[in-house]
Parts: structure tokens; C-alpha cells; sequence
């Protein structure tokens, strides 16, 4: 079943029309339709140089696409000014380079920069979003000196406080853009964070991230898309995407899937290592 | 330990304020004649003085001070713009070639341009020149050595290697070509440090300071999101190619005058906001006016100490920031490495 044709418009965030992107003669991103609605979690899938990325930073506008059309909340994404996007759009980039010390507390502070809210709102809004991340004891701590994993989920937590609340959004309209946020998380902090993405996404925002992690996709993910080459083989909820044909497809590799025995959900298992060729 | 250990900002203000008053009694009281802070005081609040103390105080200390203090303060926030801009902590002007870019800038005015002028002119002129010197070599700089990572080290440094031999070699190429009088004209700005001060000097450089200070209040949200990267920074709203390109231009306007006023002074940049850092952490709204204050209390005290250490001759002032700043930058170097 697909969403897309049940979008009605006011819950429409982000809708993608034949977009295309290259760099030099090498196209990264051909052709993709896509729409996401306000409280949806959709997940990007794909092997490496899929286009996971490119098709993330093409909507964070760091990236021009050759063609297509962008719409936020109904307008053009490009049209929209820079400090009335950053209030509804916010974007959390494979690589958080930073150097200076701020602490803990600053970094997620950082976030609330588009708006002007004042200092009590804002210092709620950071306290509430390092809650939600369990970051809430390196508040004093500088930055540097955290752990990958640490450093990790205070940015998330930074992108999270961006757009907290709906009232700071001009066209209420909110969407989270996660470009591969869990990968250097242990298992324990990789499923606190994703359930705190769908905590956040039940608040009306729209989000839509890059996992390497099939199985962490299918848990967590109201719908995925699987990109191979630059273009989208598949898109469906996790047990429509996530069959052994279209994954062992996508990335050129044997695989099984089996169900969770707990939730359900499928559990991608490589299936060369064993020695038993599916 | 990890933990933030950070000054109250109130307690930094306050500190670097008295710092900054202090310095400036001092810098007027002290040099080969010198005169009691009392006599100072009264001097400056305008009470006749016994001696020679008024007329040295209004006409050579004063002007010296308020020049000094000016082109620290510049030096010091265009060190701090650096190194937001480059998000590296270890860029200064003098380092990266900012300082020789000026130079040259100021050079190319003085023989081509400034000796038919009158004084005023001729000195706006020659700043003209360092600030079109200093842009060209921020830029040049800045381009090869940014990437979406922000900037290594190691190229900013290289680059700031090869700007200063280049400007270096036309700076010779230019005494070569200079006849008598233009390299008299030359090897006087050269010498001239803080010891050419007078109140039309002084008077440009507070100009441009003021409009740097100004610039700060606007700047300093955008710089601190900066840091977190451009495309962080983006996407919290702010324009980065108009900051950078504002950044730039402040940075060889400050520059250039500090080098047309009172010649290459390195490491003011690199020293000041680095202490700052320490003591109260990155945040640009409390680093940029804080690093203003000490970089005028730190030139102010720098060009004291060479007016008195051997009177009634004086060191060039340069020479003492350079002796402060070189061991403190080999520090910072080498304590980055011990962290990799």
C-alpha cells in the first residue's frame, strides 16, 4: 500500500517531483517522486553511492537539483527565506566537524539560533530536547572531550530543539531531515535514538533519514524507499520493501529475511557469511 | 577535566575593563620621563600640570595610547573574525599573510601614490592601499585553504607561507624599482611604529574600530553557528556566503589600517582571543568585546614595555608582541598535536 495517493493536502510536507541531480556528467539522483506527510517517518535505504545523501542534501538545499520541483507546505522550497526555512526545516549532516569548546549545552543552544523566542522558552525547549535524547548530564560537559556516540546525539538533540515546537514554524509545517544519525551509536543508544525520532514525528513532523541498518529501518520506519543507482527501485511500508528478492536485488548480495519474534517486523540477515547460498 | 570551567562573564568584563583603564594610566605615566598616575589623572582631566607633564601627555602619550590601544583592539577582533571565519583557532593575521598582503598594499600606495598628497590624504591613501592588499591575500588564502570540513591547519599555515614570500618578494621588487625619495618614503613608514603616532592616526584607527565594534553585535550569532560548519550554518538560517564575504572585508579593513598606522604587529590576533577562549569559551558575543579589551590592554602594556626597557631609545613594538606571541603560538601547536 502506498501512502502518497492518500496524501491529502494539508498533512503534505514535503512532495518531491521528478528530480534529478548530477554533478558533472555523472548523475547521482534521476528521477524521483516522493511525498511525506506531517508525523511520518520515512527511511531512505540503499548500498553506498546510491544517492542516499545526495537526495537528503538536495533537500536541504546545499545541492541544486538539474531538474525536478521541491515543495514545502505547498511552496517552493527555494523560495522560501533562509531563516523561515531553518524554523521548519532542520538538517542534521553526516559530518558535525567541531572544534571549539563549546559545552554540551551551547551546541544544542545553537539551535534555537533561527528563532526569537527568548532565553526562558529556549532554555526549556534545549532542556526538553536533551531529555529526549538522554543527554541531559553532559550539559556542562565541552563538547570535544564527548565520545562520537555523544557527540552524535547532543547534534541530534541541537536539529531536534531547531523545530520543537509548532508554534515557531510560520506554516506549522515541520520536517527533520537525518542523514545516517545512528551510525556511531551502540545498539542500546541506536534504539533510544529512533524511538526519540518517533516520539518526535508523532509531535506533526515529518521526517525522513538515511539508515544503513535494513533491520533498524524496518523497526522503525511508517514507510521506506530502497535507491539503487540513483534511482528509486522500491517504496512501501518496512514488509513491502523489505523482501529477500528486492534486498538481495538492491544490494547485490544474498539475503534472508526473517520476522521478529517480538514485534514482528522483518530482520535482514546477510546470508553469504554462512555459507549458504539463498 | 572535561567539565566546562568557565569565568562569569560578568567577572571577564569586569576584569579586562579595569585591565584596559590600568594599561592606559600606565602607558601614559611611564616612558623616558615619567610622571606620577596623580599627575596623569590631572592631566588628562584637562588640570594645569608643573613642568613639561601636560604637553607630554597631550601631545606624545595620549595620541600614542589611544593609537595603541585602537590597532590592539582591531587586531584583536580580526584575529577572533579569523578564526571563526576559518573555524580554526590557530589563525591570526600576521600568520596566514594578511599582515604582509597589507604591507605590500601599503608599500605599492606609498610609491606610487602617496607623495603628492598631503599628510591626510596620503595616509588615507596609504590605508587604502593595505586594505586592498590585505583583502587580496585573506581571499587568496581563504580559497585554497577551505573545504567543507573546515580548514586544515597545515594549509592555512603553507598558504600564509606563500602569500608572505610572495608579497615579500614585491615588496623588494618595488624597493628595487623605487628611486631615492620613494625608498626614503619606504624605510620611513617601515620604521614607523607605534612611535609615528599622532591624533590624526589615532583618529582613523578609532574610526575603523568603531565600525568593527559595531559590526559585532550583528555577527557574533552567525559566527558561532558557523563553527558548528557552513552547511550547519545554513541550515540554521544564516546567509554564510554574505557573512564570509562581510567577514572578509572587516577583517582586511582592520588590517590594513592597523598595518598603514602603525605597521606589522603579529600574534595581537592569535594571543588575545585565545586567552578569551579559555577563560569564558567560544561564544562570539562575550569573545569579540572581550578580546577588544584585551588586545587594547595587551598592545598598550606591549608598547609601554619597549618604551621604557631601554630609555630613552625605544624597541619597535612588533618585536614585543613577537617575543610574547611566537613561544605561546609553538605551545598551541604543539599542544594541538599531543591531542591527535
Amino acid at each position: 500500500m502506498n501512502k502518497t495517493s492518500q496524501n491529502t493536502p494539508d498533512k503534505g510536507v514535503l512532495t518531491i517531483e521528478n528530480l534529478s541531480v548530477s554533478i558533472g556528467s555523472r548523475t547521482l539522483i534521476n528521477n524521483i517522486n516522493l511525498a511525506v506527510d506531517a508525523g511520518e517517518v520515512l527511511c531512505v535505504i540503499g548500498p553506498n553511492g546510491a544517492g542516499k545523501t545526495t537526495l537528503l542534501r538536495t533537500i536541504g538545499q546545499d545541492l541544486t537539483p538539474d531538474s525536478g520541483h521541491i515543495s514545502f507546505a505547498q511552496q517552493p522550497l527555494t523560495r522560501m527565506a533562509p531563516r523561515a526555512r531553518a524554523r521548519q526545516l532542520a538538517v542534521l549532516t553526516q559530518h558535525n566537524p567541531l572544534t571549539f569548546a563549546f559545552t554540551g549545552r551551547e551546541v544544542v543552544a545553537l539551535g534555537r539560533s533561527p528563532h526569537s523566542t527568548g532565553v526562558v522558552i529556549d532554555d526549556d525547549i534545549c532542556q526538553a530536547a536533551m531529555a529526549a535524547l538522554d543527554v541531559s548530564h553532559l550539559a556542562q560537559r565541552l563538547y570535544p572531550s564527548l565520545s562520537g556516540g555523544e557527540q552524535q546525539r547532543i547534534q541530534l538533540a541541537r536539529v531536534l530543539a531547531q523545530i520543537w515546537r509548532a508554534e515557531d514554524a510560520s506554516t506549522s509545517a515541520r520536517l527533520l531531515l537525518l542523514d545516517e544519525p545512528v551510525t556511531s551509536l551502540d545498539i542500546g543508544h541506536q534504539h533510544q535514538l529512533m524511538q526519540a525520532v518517533r516520539e518526535f514525528a508523532r509531535t506533526d513532523v515529518a521526517v525522513v533519514m538515511t539508515v544503513h541498518d535494513i533491520t533498524l529501518a524496518g523497526a522503525f520506519a511508517d514507510r521506506i524507499i530502497a535507491l539503487k543507482n540513483g534511482e528509486c527501485i522500491a517504496e512501501g511500508s518496512p514488509h513491502e520493501v523489505l523482501t529477500e528478492s528486492l534486498i538481495s536485488h538492491v544490494f547485490d548480495t544474498p539475503v534472508s529475511i526473517i520476522n521478529h519474534p517480538q514485534t514482528g517486523k522483518p530482520v535482514v540477515l546477510g546470508a553469504t557469511e554462512t555459507g549458504t547460498t539463498v | 577535566m572535561s567539565l566546562a570551567k568557565r569565568t562569569a562573564p560578568r567577572f571577564a568584563w569586569f576584569t579586562l575593563s579595569g585591565l584596559l583603564a590600568l594599561s592606559f594610566l600606565v602607558a601614559i605615566a611611564f616612558g623616558s620621563v615619567d610622571l606620577s598616575i596623580v599627575d596623569v589623572v590631572r592631566a588628562l582631566t584637562g588640570q594645569p600640570l608643573e613642568g613639561y607633564g601636560a604637553a607630554i601627555v597631550h601631545s606624545i602619550r595620549l595620541p600614542r595610547a589611544l593609537l595603541a590601544a585602537s590597532v590592539g583592539a582591531i587586531l584583536a577582533i580580526s584575529g577572533a573574525y579569523l578564526q571563526g571565519l576559518f573555524r580554526n583557532p590557530l589563525a591570526d593575521p600576521s600568520l596566514i599573510g594578511v599582515t604582509a598582503g597589507a604591507s605590500v598594499g601599503a608599500s605599492v600606495a606609498i610609491v606610487f601614490g602617496a607623495g603628492g598628497l598631503g599628510f591626510v590624504s596620503g595616509l588615507s591613501l596609504v590605508s587604502l592601499g593595505a586594505f586592498g592588499g590585505g583583502l587580496l591575500a585573506v581571499w587568496l588564502v581563504y580559497k585554497v585553504s577551505s573545504s567543507i570540513n573546515g580548514t586544515s591547519v597545515a594549509t592555512m599555515l603553507l598558504m600564509g607561507i606563500a602569500v608572505s614570500a610572495l608579497a615579500a618578494s614585491l615588496t623588494g621588487l618595488m624597493d628595487y624599482f623605487a628611486d631615492n625619495e620613494m625608498l626614503r618614503r619606504l624605510s620611513l613608514w617601515r620604521m614607523g611604529g607605534l612611535d609615528g603616532a599622532n591624533y590624526w592616526r589615532a583618529g582613523i584607527a578609532a574610526a575603523v574600530l568603531l565600525v568593527m565594534l559595531l559590526s559585532m553585535g550583528g555577527f557574533s550569532r552567525a559566527l558561532n553557528t558557523l563553527l558548528l560548519g557552513e552547511s550547519q550554518a545554513r541550515h540554521l538560517g544564516v546567509d554564510v556566503e554574505r557573512l564570509k564575504t562581510r567577514l572578509i572585508i572587516l577583517v582586511a579593513g582592520g588590517v590594513g589600517v592597523s598595518v598603514a598606522m602603525a605597521g606589522s604587529i603579529a600574534f595581537v590576533g592569535l594571543v588575545v582571543p585565545h586567552m578569551v577562549r579559555l577563560w569564558v569559551g567560544p561564544d562570539h558575543r562575550l569573545l569579540l568585546p572581550l578580546s577588544a579589551l584585551g588586545g587594547a590592554s595587551l598592545l598598550l602594556l606591549a608598547d609601554t614595555f619597549a618604551r621604557v626597557v631601554i630609555a630613552p631609545t625605544e624597541l619597535p613594538v612588533g618585536l614585543v608582541t613577537a617575543i610574547l606571541g611566537a613561544p605561546f603560538f609553538i605551545s598551541l601547536l604543539k599542544s594541538r598535536r599531543d591531542l591527535q
